[in-house]
């Protein structure tokens, strides 16, 4: 239960940020940031690393990100009220999907190796 | 009464009750959940898209409508706002991993996170799609918790995002490893971060999958891209429209 108050607050108070300073930005993306946060410090306190902070919040956490996928399922089907605008744009959207994909994929593992090599470190997955 | 008519007064009055509809999208899930795991988790079998279709169907079906439907399915829906707040564990847990690799992955983040904007959005713009259309295209490959939150603010159609999210995520769930293999790119950091950042959840789930370096550079991906598309969408919008 106080994990999952710990997680509220951070959306609260990422949502009274967002109002107030009239953010163009999800509270939740906020929330995460102030998340880490509030971890870095209160572990950092209490003197040990994946401390107490850590402890009290990563069950709620990972109860939550376990079933993720369900929690798009309303949002999805919000689509059957306006269905008409895919079916209207249907190949442009294909097209900048697929097309996006397959570049995004291949710019981001691109630019990770790239980085790699030219500070010489040796990634944790190098090796394999 | 008969007792078809006091089926369809029960029905007249569960039909309408948020009770019905949050347990029907709760179902469908865990059906879909079931015909994944048959399928062996193929990633085209993907549990959300065959959970919205049954949901579309039944509500199809009895005529019942998105609003009637979403005062039940609220009370699922609400939770991924700290759901989305929750991905800071998974991050924390893994700073170590952030620390060790820090130059590549703020470098891929950077190159990533904008490339998805950039093109899926000009793209949308050369083919003639209209500004609400190329603005949902615009967040897919973050996580849909915060992708559903920009489209809503800078004007898409959130709808319509939730939907390309799950598309994006399913697409390359399903292209990543073939297209890594043929590239012959054997880093597994590199090849999860790719993952992760581009098909968020769905993404991750599948790295883990293959490879257990991929699944948790995936997750760090996911989260980062969250947290960057957030704060730069406006802003690339803004330059493309």
């Amino acid at each position: 239960m106080e994990g999952l108050f710990v997680i509220l607050v951070c959306q609260l108070i990422g949502e009274i940020i967002v109002r107030t300073l009239d953010l163009s930005m999800p509270a939740p993306a906020l929330g995460i940031v102030l998340l880490v946060a509030y971890l870095w410090f209160a572990d950092r306190r209490a003197g040990s690393e994946d401390g107490p902070a850590h402890t009290r919040v990563s069950g709620a956490a990972d109860t939550l990100l376990k079933n993720l996928g369900v929690l798009f399922v309303p949002l999805g089907v919000g689509v059957m009220q306006n269905y008409r605008l895919i079916y209207d744009y249907a190949g442009t959207i294909v097209v900048a999907v697929v097309v996006s994909t397959v570049v995004t994929l291949m710019v981001t593992v691109g630019a990770f190796l790239l980085a790699s090599r030219l500070i010489g470190a040796k990634g944790a997955g190098n090796g394999h | 009464m008969d007792t078809s008519g006091r089926v369809f007064e029960l029905w007249v009055y569960l039909s309408t009750s948020p009770l019905l509809w949050l347990t029907v999208t709760i179902g469908a899930f865990i059906a879909a959940q079931r015909l994944a795991a048959l399928s062996g988790f193929n990633p085209i079998v993907n549990p959300v898209l065959i959970a919205v279709a049954l949901v579309v169907l039944i509500l199809t079906v009895t005529g019942t409508s998105y609003s009637t439907y979403f005062d039940g399915a609220q009370f699922v829906h609400f939770a991924l706002g700290p759901a989305t707040v929750a991905l800071a564990v998974p991050l924390y847990r893994n700073r170590l991993l952030i620390r060790q690799n820090f130059v590549p992955v703020l470098v891929a983040l950077f190159a990533g996170s904008l490339t998805a904007i950039v093109c899926a959005t000009s793209i949308a713009l050369l083919l003639g799609a209209p500004d609400s259309v190329a603005i949902s295209l615009a967040p897919k490959s973050a996580t849909a918790g915060i992708a559903v939150g920009i489209s809503q603010q800078l004007g898409g159609d959130p709808a319509l995002t939730a939907l390309l999210v799950i598309f994006t995520g399913v697409l390359g769930a399903i292209i990543v490893t073939p297209l890594m293999n043929l590239l012959r790119i054997k880093n597994y950091a590199a090849r999860g971060f790719a993952a992760g950042l581009t098909s968020h959840g769905i993404g991750t789930a599948r790295a883990f999958q293959v490879n257990e370096i991929a699944g948790t550079f995936s997750g760090l991906a996911m989260a980062l891209n969250g947290i960057l598309t957030s704060a730069v969408a406006a802003i690339v919008l803004g330059l493309l429209l």
